[in-house]
């Protein structure tokens, strides 16, 4: 009779050893789930933040280029009113022995100094430009590969990413689009893929980069009898492209500046000291006005000088400032080098 | 035969009551693995949706030539970020899909997720030259409630679940002028047609191209 106590035993231990067994799996799979997650956002940041490298250069280049393009819109008008206060056209007192503001020797004086003003900013610009746009697309890879390694070295900080991670760059070749245009605008929509086709060199070229990070999680329980568990890998594979997130085309003689509440370019003056009209008519043929095509008819109403039928009265007609712009931002793609294997494309920690 | 059974009765009962505890233990315990791991999943998932929405909240603010005008004016390093939202752990505001039981979502007002946004600067290494990246440090915590029969084990009645990840990113137009002064100074100048008073014709471009990058100071 007492070889039949303990009877229960057996299935007690059993569904105990099972459920234990549950337990294991159970927090493994929360932790397979936790890290494939952490090394995805670790890769999608990487891979994203990288190719700031190539976007922030990019913006910095349409930045000066602006800038440039706006001077050069300035200069030529500036000539031209040179031209026309030394003929003693365009309104000025061209009387021999007068003097005041409206003389044309006067405006001549003041335009020359607008016009040297204007040349050194120009040289400015260009200066500048040149020495944000002489990297090339090599360049650009090898800077993402460098800053790479101090995302890594500095991880933890704000400067760096994930330190549970190993980051590799696996992948960084220009993207052949037929096509120069990322966005191309019609008259009723924004089109991604324009219709401009062309084959622009290698450097100014959208890169595409590939990045995993990896990391050797340890299991989440300990070993027990004979079963060890398998320490895990936590890969995050994740590509960024360059993209024109933003397009415009803005006459900025046209267009009001939310924050200020006037026109992004206001008129200049420059044939006066201060900067204001000389005669009572606006100065019509001196004034820069950076107002957009007048034949447009969504220019029209132009708040700074507006007869009320064309946006601008001077003359040319055709006279304006068109910005035609992108700005570029990184956006995720679908990773695209294929099979890779570890210890060669990239490594664990 | 009566003998017997006495014997036996009260056998099972005894092994049961030893092995019970031990088995309600693990059971709670599986229960309890379950919510925190899909919890934890949550958190990453949260922290992920946080930092890579918050510099897409208004990219025509930060790269346009509005931004430029802006920047022109007032350069500023963008501080500006979203939090990661709590709403993808409680099904709610920015994720209202179905409604997930309460045992898959946090203690109710335990969850708070902040982020820190700026300019990240990396020099030195092999880099031949400075580099500005916009930095979001999106961070969130929660915490699930330990069941009552593990708590002493555990040592705890609440577990705390938490996620951070830095991200970066393209720099708007502000923080760009702001970073790099000489880029700063060369479009404001030209924007605002500011008066330089030279004496004479602009200083002729060098011989050589100039290759020297911009310093970086945010």
């Amino acid at each position: 009779m007492n070889a039949q106590r303990g009877q229960s035993v057996p299935i007690w231990a059993f569904g105990t050893l099972s459920a234990l067994v549950l337990l294991a799996m159970a927090l493994n799979y929360g932790s397979t789930l936790r890290w494939q997650i952490r090394a995805q956002n670790a890769a999608d940041a990487a891979a994203r933040g990288m190719l700031a490298v190539q976007t922030s250069q990019w913006n910095e280049t349409i930045a000066a280029v602006h800038a440039a393009a706006l001077e050069e819109y300035r200069l030529r008008l500036i000539m031209n009113d040179l031209l026309e206060v030394i003929q003693g056209s365009g309104g000025c007192d061209a009387k021999t022995g007068d003097s005041g503001p409206s003389t044309c020797s006067a405006m001549y004086a003041n335009l020359r100094q607008r016009y040297f003003d204007g040349l050194q900013r120009y040289t400015n610009d260009i200066l500048v430009l040149n020495r944000i746009s002489y990297p090339s697309q090599s360049t650009q890879i090898s800077q993402i590969k460098a800053a790479l390694a101090l995302y890594q070295q500095n991880c933890g900080k704000s400067t760096g990413g994930d330190c549970a991670f190993n980051y590799s760059l696996v992948a960084a070749s220009p993207r052949h689009d037929s096509y120069v245009e990322d966005v191309y605008a019609d008259c009723c929509a924004f089109a991604v893929g324009g219709n401009t086709t062309g084959n622009p060199k290698t450097d100014l070229s959208p890169l595409d980069v590939e990045v995993i990070a990896c990391a050797n999680v340890p299991p989440a329980f300990p070993s027990f009898f004979n079963f060890t568990p398998q320490t895990y890998q936590a890969i995050g594979r994740a590509a960024a492209t360059s993209i024109m997130g933003t397009q415009e085309f803005m006459y900025v003689g046209s267009l009001v500046n939310p924050s200020s509440n006037s026109v992004f370019q206001g008129a200049e003056y420059p044939e006066s000291a201060t900067n204001t009209p000389i005669f009572s008519g606006d100065d019509n043929n001196y004034r820069i006005d950076y107002g957009g095509n007048p034949n447009n008819a969504d220019n029209q109403g132009n708040p700074a000088v507006s007869d009320g039928k064309w946006g601008f009265t001077y003359t040319p007609q055709n006279e304006g400032f068109l910005a035609a712009t992108g700005w570029w931002e990184s956006m995720a793609i679908k990773p695209f080098s294929g099979q890779l294997s570890n210890g060669v494309q990239y490594t664990c920690k | 035969m009566q003998v017997s059974l006495r014997a036996q009765r009260g056998t099972a009962m005894v092994e049961s009551a030893i092995f019970m505890p031990l088995f309600l233990l693990i059971l709670f315990g599986i229960i309890w693995a379950v919510q925190s791991s899909v919890q934890s999943e949550r958190v990453q998932i949260a922290v992920r949706y946080g930092g890579l929405v918050s510099n897409e909240a208004a990219p025509y603010v930060g790269y346009s030539l509005y931004g430029l005008y802006l920047a022109a004016a007032s350069p500023a390093v963008n501080t500006s970020c979203s939090s990661p939202t709590t709403d993808a752990l409680t099904d709610s505001g920015a994720f209202p899909g179905p409604t997930s039981a309460p045992f898959w979502s946090p203690e109710a007002n335990k969850t708070s997720g902040s982020c820190t946004k700026g300019a990240a600067v990396l020099s030195g290494g092999n880099l031949s030259s400075s580099l500005v990246f916009l930095s979001t440090q999106s961070s969130i915590t929660t915490q699930v409630l330990v069941p009552t029969l593990l708590q002493p084990t555990l040592k705890t009645a609440n577990q705390n679940l938490s996620a951070s990840q830095t991200f970066f990113d393209t720099p708007d137009l502000g923080t760009l002028m702001k970073c790099y002064s000489d880029l700063d100074s060369a479009v404001t100048q030209s924007l605002t047609n500011a008066t330089l008073n030279v004496t004479a014709a602009a200083t002729p471009l060098p011989d050589n191209n100039p290759t020297t990058p911009l310093a970086v100071s945010c």
